[in-house]
């Protein structure tokens, strides 16, 4: 058929690199920067291919690098934690028996981020680089970490502060750290996506909650997240400020819900407008705190 | 920027001839970088069984097994697949007869217009090989990511449903 | 089981087997294969077409553009009012303006941005009240009514009188779209003896004959239409949708011409349910 003797345009040709290694792929970045992107399962670019956004001429392959595909637990100091590389997938976010059991917000989350067959090819690295990925905000109440590679070498730190930096530009992340989880009896965490429809769909708000009950109880340690649509995924630092320390029957409802309205800035879309988001960001995290006391 | 031929990095690819394993079948095939799975099936191939529609692995008609996985051939690209085993619907019957999945479809009629029944059989053959005993919501899940647009999920359901039965 | 098995469907082996071939899975030897340029403007002018820079691409078999089309260049199963391929004027982004048959789909899409057009944007009439207004643009010669019914039956002011509640309301409804699978499509082969045999799915074979043979200037009984199978319609298959350009491009290049829509030619070039705005009266009478 005619697409053997096609002559790829040279404007829109795409050039594949395929390093041999982690390091080969940096060097190369550092090289091409904006001329080049990195591609692991491809399902982001691809999407964006179709709509026609311009890409990048040249494209570094990853997902054949063992380096960023695995996945243990590791020992530092007197805790341990989970290391897990770049390249594993959702799917595997979502089965992995180690987070099924101790991290069970990146499990849930994982499972709601578009389609099995997707999820099958997407990473926990492409979700990140998005910038607005679903698993963030079940990400940010883990504590999460990230290891990253970019001109300034390889870094490790909070995944909120990654985010909000520079940093994230050309950057290559290798691997996303879990801290040992809370072995609290009290602990308690919620995952929630909401869209418009229940399946395979783009998220209007995302939220997330973590955190644990001392024995005097007194809420010791929480943890707010809320994402979705086009908006940047953030802690609710004001929010977790209020109910830092609270006994439970000091919480006030109405007060946390005014909080939220004013510290959840979602960006509008063509679907839902922002005192929409609003509303629906506090009456979920609300909801979740009523549960709880 | 730095100079370019410092380094030891393999040449870029324009062209490139990768091997495939399609249906148990050894396929050699020349591909450039944007050439997707789905245009080697459809194209190259003339598997049209694997359907082409959104393009943008939304609708799940071009679902085919990579390694046994689920997945949307138009969002894997060929270089991708390189060195893989695909199966596609071509593939599932077993000694020229119905695998029980496509005997499920077809007596519980899971199908009208029949363009997203090959997804549909592919991604319930990826869910029963996982899980043999999958519940209504486990059903839902697996097949969120195929599309039918004559409505015919109830019989599709149904089928699953009986697949399922027919294959403890 | 046995009821069910009682009730197989005859298509439906080569459905779950995916072995039934759809007429955008078929394959022709020298089968060309064939793009649309479609206009990004919801109204203009055309001022020139060029189409010699695409002619000059490798691989490029054929380009036409309205002044190929040998019979009526309108189509419509109602009213053929709506242009096959614009002469002067487009009318809605996605107007059809020219048409390419190549070697492969890429050289076609490539062939497709090599033509020239020169357009110069007019007032957008995007509302039917707009297009009602004092000297808006006439659409068409006949103006911008398509349309107009009334029925009348007794004196429906008598009876507003008589009843309890009236609510008097206006509705919109949105733009819907048929979203099919299997998107427009097929392929178009001359045959030896000047015939043509038209595989594209279609829910009116004999009108598709009827409007192609007017738009051809061919007798009907030199065009066959296979219709079936389909991968879906809903009504969005109802009207001619790209079987003007791979006929034309088929008769012009003398071989097999296939056209496949992608999912966003589709959307962007389907035929769609308009939107409604319905403004009713509605009375209730309490009968005791």
């Amino acid at each position: 058929m005619g697409t053997e003797t096609y002559v790829l345009n040279q404007k829109e040709a795409m050039i594949l690199w395929e390093p041999d290694n982690l390091e080969e792929a940096i060097r190369k970045k550092l090289q091409l920067a904006d001329e080049a992107m990195y591609i692991a399962g491809g399902t982001l670019i691809q999407l964006k291919k179709e709509q026609g956004v311009i890409q990048p001429e040249h494209i570094i392959r990853l997902d054949h690098l063992p380096e960023l595909a695995s996945l243990q637990m590791v020992e530092e100091g007197d805790q341990v934690q989970l290391e897990i590389g770049s390249l594993v997938s959702l799917a595997d976010c979502h089965s992995n028996q180690l987070i099924k059991d101790n991290w069970c917000l990146l499990s849930e989350s994982a499972l709601q981020v578009a389609s099995p067959a997707i999820r099958n090819r997407a990473t926990i690295g492409g979700n990140i680089a998005y910038g607005i990925g679903d698993l963030i905000p079940a990400l940010l109440v883990l504590d999460a970490k990230v290891t990253w590679v970019n001109a300034n070498g390889q870094q490790t730190g909070e995944l909120s502060s990654f985010l909000k930096k520079d940093a994230s530009k050309n950057a290559l992340i290798t691997m996303v750290i879990l801290p040992e989880s809370s072995q609290a009896t009290k602990a308690f965490n919620w995952y929630h996506k909401v869209g418009r429809r229940e399946a395979f769909i783009p998220s209007l708000v995302t939220a997330a909650g973590f955190g644990y009950w001392n024995e005097d109880l007194e809420l010791e340690h929480i943890r707010l997240a809320l994402g979705g649509g086009a908006s940047l995924p953030n802690r609710l630092i004001e929010c977790e400020e209020y109910l830092q320390g609270k006994r439970m029957e000091d919480i006030r409802l109405e007060v946390l819900y005014e909080l939220v309205l004013a510290e959840f800035q979602p960006a509008s879309d063509p679907f839902a407008s922002t005192s929409y988001k609003k509303k629906v960001a506090a009456n979920l995290l609300v909801s979740e705190m009523e549960k709880l006391i | 920027m730095a100079d370019s031929k410092k380094t030891l990095l393999n040449p870029p690819i324009a062209m490139k001839k990768i091997m495939i394993t399609i249906n148990c079948q050894a396929i050699e095939e020349e591909v450039n970088p944007t050439t997707r799975l789905v245009d080697i099936l459809r194209n190259h191939l003339h598997l049209t069984g694997t359907k082409i529609s959104c393009g943008i692995g939304r609708c799940g008609a071009c679902s085919v097994l990579l390694d046994n996985k689920l997945v949307n051939a138009c969002m894997v690209m060929a270089y991708q697949a390189e060195g893989s085993q695909v199966i596609t619907i071509e593939g599932i019957e077993q000694d020229g007869l119905l695998h029980p999945i496509q005997q499920a479809f077809l007596e519980e009629g899971g199908f009208q217009c029949g363009y997203c029944t090959p997804g549909m059989v592919l991604a319930t053959k990826a869910l029963l090989e996982e899980n043999a005993h999958p519940d209504d919501n486990e059903i839902k899940t697996a097949l969120s990511g195929n599309l039918c647009r004559c409505t015919g999920y109830g019989g599709i359901l149904r089928a699953v449903r009986s697949a399922r039965d027919r294959m403890l | 089981m046995s009821k069910s098995k009682e009730r197989i469907r005859p298509d439906g082996r080569g459905k779950v087997t995916g072995s039934l071939k759809y007429l955008t899975d078929l394959t022709f030897p020298n089968m060309l294969y064939a793009k649309v340029l479609r206009s990004e403007y919801p109204h203009a002018e055309i001022h020139s077409i060029s189409t010699v820079r695409a002619e000059k691409l490798p691989g490029v078999k054929a380009v036409i553009t309205h002044k190929d089309v040998p019979g009526l260049n309108r189509f419509g199963i109602v009213t053929p009012d709506q242009p096959v391929l614009c002469e002067d004027r487009v009318r809605y982004v996605g107007d059809a303006v020219a048409a390419v048959a190549a070697t492969s789909f890429e050289i076609a899409e490539e062939a497709i941005k090599l033509i020239d057009v020169e357009y110069k944007p007019l007032p957008v009439l995007d509302a039917p009240e707009k297009s009602l207004e004092d000297g808006a643009l006439r659409l068409h010669e006949e103006g911008n009514v398509l349309h107009q019914t009334g029925y009348k039956h007794g004196d429906v002011g008598k009876g507003f009188e008589k009843c309890t509640f009236i609510v008097e309301e206006t509705y919109h409804l949105p733009r819907q779209m048929h979203t099919y699978m299997e998107t427009e499509g097929g392929v178009v082969v001359p045959e030896n003896d000047g015939s043509l045999t038209v595989y594209i799915g279609t829910q009116h074979g004999y009108k598709d004959r009827f409007q192609l043979s007017r738009i051809l200037n061919m007798p009907e009984d030199k065009i066959r239409i296979v219709s079936s199978p389909m991968g879906g319609s809903f009504g969005g298959k109802d009207e001619l949708n790209i079987q003007p350009y791979a006929t034309l491009l088929a008769l012009k290049t003398g071989v097999p011409v296939k056209i496949h829509q992608t999912r966003k030619e589709s959307v962007i070039s389907g035929i769609k349910r308009h939107p409604m705005k319905i403004t009713m009266k509605v009375q209730l009478l309490h009968i005791k």
